[in-house]
């Protein structure tokens, strides 16, 4: 019980680099117990570098990684009954049956729960006696989390759980993880879905190039761009347009181009939107393209880097 | 308390791996049917057969040819052929026959052969040994024949558990490499590495049969 109050990882100054390629650069971070944190950013950022030196899989080149209270190199054994691993892209043996490779899984632990359980738990139990390789992406990564948690961890890894999944089989798995996390067990996660971060995380650290940029709830780094909204807009025969000029107008604190489309962080919508549309007439520039959606932390990592998370 | 056995790692391990292999019809056919058939085809080819008898030719010219045939006939180990001159010479040069006899005179008899083929060696000293009885040689010591083919001696008996053995061998280095570089590759041994499964496992159940 000691345990539960101190973090359930704690990560100072990690670094790891691969040959000349810097992966991890001098990473700080705490999962609180009991929280679900996410780790955000664009492939190459890192998280899985980080996610893989807190499982103990990859070692580190420098810094300071304490999980549950203790330490890879010392405690491994004790550490790994503790824990829930979900790798990227973890291919399961296709000639095997979705309850045989649970019931695999299960005899690595010492204790865990029952593995009929634990498939009913990820609904799979139609499934139970069809072989792996007749499974959807969906039903895999609901295996992988099975796999994951038959062991009844204390801390849960997810590296990109919904990657390459439909939107359906994605919420059905968000669904699950909620589940898991409402029996007081600490998650960390990683994705570059902001909606998954969004929606599951308490709080969330958005990484680039191996470093935090940001840190917070996800309410607290959509407050942070001090935007109500968010307007995009794209016009034709406008040459005139410009950061400046855009960044000036009535209730806009900021502006953005990328592949032909404007994106203005806006205060206050009701008075940005006819400034912007007298200052496009007085240009005689043609509006081909308007719309307006609430900041999400999309555009936080936006206004970051100035980049979208997806590009490469 | 089979259960208990039945839920420690190492038997599961080794459980799932004879489940894939089972689950291979490929797998099965190369390892356990193959093997066989390879076995039946050799014991097919390599069969022991009954000695053969050595083909030799004597020319249709030759003074008292017919006497001469029919004394060599009546040895169940020649086959004896009466040819015209250019065939028996044809016969003896592709290898047809393994030697001719040319009667040259009474009492004196010539065979053409080449000494660096031994069925050819084999046809005179068979051949000289036939004549020289007809013509009433005594030999003076009393020979008797005895054949010795004793059950482990034949070729077939180093043929087939040499093929076991290297079958086992094949399939015992091949299963485990295999298994272990495409776990490797679909990511599953890291998967599995990440558990608390004490590492040797992997091995050991590697090397369990299957």
């Amino acid at each position: 019980m000691a345990v539960a109050a101190a973090p359930a990882v704690s990560v100072r100054g990690l670094r790891k680099a691969y040959r000349d390629v810097v992966a991890v650069d001098g990473l700080d971070l705490e999962v609180h117990p009991g929280e679900c944190f996410g780790l955000l950013g664009p492939n190459g950022a890192g998280k899985t570098t980080t996610v893989e030196i807190c499982e103990g899989l990859t070692p580190a080149d420098g810094g300071e990684v304490v999980v549950l209270g203790r330490q890879w190199g010392r405690d491994d054994r004790e550490l790994r009954e503790l824990l829930g691993i979900s790798l990227q892209e973890t291919q399961f043996a296709e000639k095997l049956t979705v309850a045989e490779t649970v019931r695999l899984f299960r005899s690595f632990y010492r204790r865990g729960s029952e593995p009929e359980a634990v498939i009913a738990m990820v609904q799979l139990t139609e499934k139970a006696n069809g072989r792996v390789g007749q499974l959807s992406g969906g039903q895999k990564q609901r295996l992988a989390l099975a796999c994951a948690l038959v062991g009844a961890p204390e801390l849960l890894f997810l590296d990109e759980p919904t990657t390459g999944l439909d939107p359906q089989s994605r919420r059905q798995l968000w669904e699950l993880i909620g589940e898991f996390r409402a029996g007081g067990r600490s998650i960390l996660l990683t994705t570059h879905y902001m909606e998954e971060a969004e929606r599951l995380c308490e709080r969330v650290a958005v990484m680039d190039h191996g470093k935090v940029i940001a840190l917070g709830t996800p309410r607290e780094l959509i407050a942070s761009l001090a935007a109500e909204h968010v307007l995009e807009f794209a016009a034709s025969d406008a040459p005139l347009l410009d950061h400046q000029l855009l960044s000036g107008l009535d209730g806009v604190c900021s502006a953005v181009q990328r592949d032909g489309t404007w994106q203005l962080q806006v205060v206050e919508l009701h008075r940005a939107v006819p400034a912007l549309l007298a200052e496009l007439r007085r240009q005689n520039a043609q509006l081909t393209e308007l719309r307006t959606h609430s900041p999400t932390l999309e555009d936080v990592f936006v206004s970051l880097t100035g980049r979208h998370l997806r590009d490469e | 308390m089979s259960d208990r056995w039945s839920n420690h790692p190492l038997a599961q391990l080794t459980l799932v791996r004879y489940r894939e292999f089972v689950r291979e019809p490929e797998a099965v056919f190369w390892v356990f049917i193959f093997p066989l058939l390879l076995a039946a085809g050799l014991g097919i080819a390599f069969r022991s057969r009954p000695a053969e008898k050595t083909p030799v030719a004597l020319p249709a010219s030759a003074p008292r040819a017919g006497v001469l045939a029919a004394a060599l006939r009546r040895d169940d180990r020649l086959t004896v052929q009466v040819l015209d001159d250019s065939a028996a010479a044809r016969a003896l040069r592709v290898g047809r026959v393994a030697l001719v006899l040319v009667p040259s005179a009474p009492d004196h008899l010539e065979y053409r052969y080449d000494e660096l083929r031994p069925e050819s060696r084999t046809a005179r000293l068979i051949v000289n040994d036939v004549i020289q009885q007809a013509a009433g040689r005594h030999d003076p010591v009393t020979v008797a024949d005895r054949q010795v083919s004793e059950p482990g001696s034949r070729y077939i008996d180093f043929v087939v558990p040499g093929l076991l053995g290297m079958n086992l061998m094949g399939s015992g280095i091949w299963g485990i490499g295999f298994s272990i570089v495409d776990a490797r590759r679909k990511r599953l041994l890291k998967r599995l590495i990440a558990t608390p499964m004490s590492r040797p496992s992997i091995s050991r159940r590697s090397c369990s049969p299957g």
